[in-house]
């Protein structure tokens, strides 16, 4: 049960105008009297949200507010596509839900800013709508400019960027974008954040003790995905193969395009193993996983989205293999995912997967 | 580089650090109360969270006669009352049910667990790996004996590698020390220590739990724990309930045993003890169980002026008519047991010689409140003691309703003058933290699957406790302690604000 208060107002840098606008929506939600639930106001994190051109600014407004419900925050949306000087309006909105227990309206708020015209002084317009000593995120929604001095000074406001690898053209790209923007943060990944259900798929195949002894006799570990329509390789696939040559403690030997694909041979103490990532149509959507399957010496193990529906799924439960199905979400879920980033943000093993798939791309010339 | 088998390789950097392995779970009393109420809410949200195994069982086992199919439907009947507010979830409530298996108990133990190994056997043979059990006895304590001893004689206590076995109990842990001991006797007849998970609810509360985190995490705090700075401690466990048709156990039981021996004294011990060696369970039971080593026992001379007993008398509670406590169904005409018990320990070790702790429970009181408050001594520099309110600094931590921390300490009033008032610092858990509050026995049932006992109590611990509360039972017999009358709806009888108006203190007002 979500409900929304709209409040406009005029003047667009009027920072006391806004945070007398964000009271006056707290006041208005307090006194619904459809609701039985009291509002609850606290604020657990800032997002500042800088849309670049991925996503449309409605589609990034739609994300936030779907965030809001779930995680009350902060949020502070950067519009540089609105002109600043123009007497353009500012708009500020408060999103409430009420707990999967039914028991209390948390509410979060957005402000959306016209920034358009400004430079590095864009910092010192959001900087006071920031609540303080509270964690500080700066979600860049889509692929930005090279250099953009709006991006470089808010990125110094915050404690975490949040970028989504998917954006970029391939992903030595991607990790400039993280280089550059995360130069002094933590840089946390949307599209990293997709893999947390397959990853927790996976380990929970391995979580058994009397299971564990199968991953030293691992021979082969295939990654289907939907096919991107101009045969580039998706990152999310990537990431997850990177992720597990990463954990296996795997030397990649040599990594070559397929013509669906990409073959991987790694080796781990004296033994060869082959990672495959094979294209396969499903009907899901572009770059999506579909199936990990990890055959071992008398056992396979084979991971596959709940909704994937065709034949190669079928196929996947030769003799001894254990199939689960995870309810990962689309890529193109990125409230989930955004929400989801926010309530973890720490993660030890992304770095050494980032690496891992940066020595991968090098070797197989993406 | 070959694996590491002692962990998941693939487990590191995910949210769920701790993984239950899979197996199945045995409601002995599956039909029951707790089961109903508790237990399978707790079971379903554990579900909806992602957090049971694949594979998980569960067993219903009670003497009803049910099938798979109508055990279902009565679980479902039962989550719709007690389950989530928002209802259940389609898809997951159809999933959740496919666990749930129900087998029939009959008049013979120990066939009836024979063929309840059978299903358990036939239920588990698809899982790769292990046959796992967790039994959990719902049932009354007279059942216990011969449950255990049944488990013991079909096999299903025995452990392999690849087979845990373990049994949840819960309280009471007997009804005095001898019986205790009796208990504890039978359960190591089949059960090693570490396989027993003695269920204390309270120890599942989240409030609990940040007790260990508020005291070693924060600087702030733990250095004004001791005799130098804090004046006394104060734990309230407060009902507004009656006997609610336990009223045959309860008269047999009474405040003392059914709250003090064990909810009571479990969060004193975590609130006082001395910081464990580390956050392992064992460490962290050794350094309660040492605080309650450490609680003198009251001495029969001592006890008319260190405890307070009494029983509520008809009243009105929230503006309803409530019957005393001797008309309450299977309640004794001439009943002298107590509802209520207030009593002041003290503790015996160098960080806490000197403070009083005060304790008081009783149902029929004017809220439903459990908190232990930390006051501290008022300030001793004295020149704003002149004509103004200087209580000391409380620290409280709300247990229940509205989970969290509340800080009081004086601020000066604005103005011209230099005038002083108390004023509160409230942490509550429900607006300082988006994640909605686990139920206890959403946290209990999943560690007891993950074979962590921390928050699990003892043999030793649960027989210092009734040694505790024995001796207080021993010495209301002895020298003839009076049962105080109180109203419904108050905070309990006179004599226990009294008791510590004698010493110069107060019960804090809730």
């Amino acid at each position: 049960m979500n409900d929304q208060h709209f409040y406009t107002i005029s003047q667009p840098a009027d920072i006391a105008s806004i945070r007398s606008a964000l009271g006056h929506l707290y006041r208005k939600a307090a006194a619904t009297d459809d609701s039985p639930v009291p509002v609850v106001r606290p604020t657990m994190l800032n997002i500042i949200v800088y849309s670049a051109e991925y996503y449309s600014l409605v589609e990034t407004e739609s994300v936030v507010n779907d965030v809001i419900a779930q995680l009350p925050a902060r949020t502070v949306i950067v519009d540089s596509s609105l002109d600043s000087a123009s007497g353009s309006k500012a708009e500020v909105a408060l999103m409430c839900s009420v707990d999967d227990r039914g028991e209390r309206r948390l509410c979060g708020d957005s402000a959306r800013l016209a920034t358009q015209g400004l430079g590095a002084e864009v910092a010192g317009l959001v900087t006071p709508l920031l609540e303080a000593d509270i964690p500080t995120y700066l979600w860049i929604a889509g692929k930005p400019a090279q250099c953009d001095e709006q991006l470089i000074a808010l990125s110094a406001l915050v404690d975490y960027v949040v970028i989504d690898s998917r954006c970029y053209d391939c992903f030595n790209d991607a990790l400039n974008g993280m280089s550059r923007y995360g130069r002094n943060t933590s840089v946390l990944d949307v599209c990293w954040a997709s893999l947390m259900p397959w990853r927790e798929g996976i380990a929970q195949h391995f979580d058994p003790p009397g299971v564990r002894p199968l991953l030293n006799a691992i021979t082969e570990v295939e990654v289907l995905y939907e096919p991107l329509t101009d045969g580039s390789l998706p990152i999310a696939p990537l990431l997850l193969v990177s992720w597990l040559v990463e954990r296996m403690g795997a030397e990649i030997e040599e990594a070559s395009r397929a013509d669906d694909g990409l073959v991987v041979t790694g080796r781990r103490e004296m033994s060869r193993f082959v990672l495959k990532m094979t294209g396969c149509g499903c009907g899901l959507g572009q770059g999506d996983l579909v199936a990990v399957v990890i055959r071992c010496t008398g056992a396979g193990f084979a991971t596959s989205r709940d909704d994937a529906n065709c034949s190669r799924v079928h196929s996947l439960g030769g003799p001894n293999t254990q199939i689960h199905r995870v309810g990962a979400p689309s890529l193109q879920e990125h409230s989930k995912l955004i929400a989801y980033i926010l309530r973890n943000p720490s993660d030890e093993v992304f770095s050494s997967s980032i690496a891992v798939a940066a020595r991968l791309a090098a070797k197989a010339g993406l | 580089m070959s694996f590491d088998l002692t962990s998941n390789p693939f487990r590191a950097g995910l949210p769920k650090s701790r993984s239950v392995d899979p197996c199945g779970l045995v409601i002995f009393g599956g039909t029951g109360d707790l089961a109903y109420r508790k237990l399978f809410p707790a079971l379903y949200r554990l579900h909806a969270g992602g957090h049971l195994p694949r594979g998980f069982v569960i067993v219903g086992y009670a003497s009803q006669r049910l099938e798979d199919e109508s055990y279902r439907i009565e679980v479902k009947d039962a989550l719709g009352k007690y389950g989530p507010r928002t209802g259940l979830d389609g898809p997951t409530w159809e999933s959740f049910a496919r666990m749930i298996n129900y087998v029939q108990r009959n008049d013979e133990v120990v066939p009836s667990l024979r063929r309840l190994k059978g299903r358990l056997d036939a239920l588990t043979q698809g899982m790769l790996c292990c046959r796992n059990y967790l039994f959990y006895l719902a049932v009354p304590p007279f059942m216990i004996e011969p449950y255990v001893l049944g488990l013991g004689q079909v096999g299903l206590s025995e452990e392999s590698p690849n087979a845990w076995r373990r049994l949840v109990v819960e309280k009471p842990f007997g009804e005095d020390l001898e019986s205790a001991r009796k208990l504890n006797v039978i359960l190591h007849g089949v059960f090693r220590e570490d396989q027993i998970y003695r269920i204390d609810h309270y120890l599942g509360k989240e409030a609990v739990q940040n007790i260990l985190v508020f005291r070693f995490a924060n600087q702030m705090f733990e250095p004004l724990l001791n005799s130098s700075n804090v004046d006394s401690i104060q734990i309230t466990v407060a009902e507004t309930v009656g006997v609610e048709g336990r009223g045959g156990y309860y008269d047999s039981a009474g405040a003392l045993r059914d709250m003090i021996q064990n909810h009571v004294l479990q969060i004193a011990s975590l609130l006082c003890m001395e910081p464990p060696t580390s956050l392992d369970a064992e460490a962290v039971r050794d350094a309660k169980t040492e605080l309650l080593r450490c609680i003198v026992p009251v001495a029969p001379g001592e006890v008319d002026r260190v405890s307070v007993r009494a029983q509520y008398s008809a009243g009105l509670v929230d503006g309803i008519a409530v019957p005393g406590y001797r008309d309450e169904p299977k309640v004794a005409a001439d009943s002298q047991t107590e509802t209520y018990a207030a009593l002041k320990l003290t503790i015996d070790n160098p960080r806490w010689r000197g403070v009083p702790v005060y304790l008081r429970t009783g149902k029929r009181l004017a809220k439903r409140v459990s908190e232990a408050a930390i006051l501290l001594k008022p300030a001793s520099w004295s020149s704003f003691s002149s004509g103004v309110d200087l209580r000391g600094n409380a620290i409280a931590i709300r247990i229940q309703p509205d989970e969290g921390i509340s800080v009081r300490f004086v601020a000066k009033v604005p103005g011209m003058d230099i005038r002083i008032e108390p004023v509160h610092m409230d942490f509550r858990y429900f607006s300082g933290f988006a994640e909605g509050i686990p139920d206890a026995y959403e946290r209990l049932l999943l560690d007891a699957m993950l074979g962590d006992t921390s928050l699990f109590a003892r043999a030793d611990a649960t027989e210092i406790a009734w040694s505790i509360c024995d001796a207080i039972r021993d010495a209301w017999e002895t020298m003839g302690t009076p049962l105080y009358p109180y109203t419904p709806g108050t905070w309990g009888p006179r004599e226990a604000d009294e008791m510590l108006a004698n010493e110069g203190r107060r019960w804090r007002l809730l």
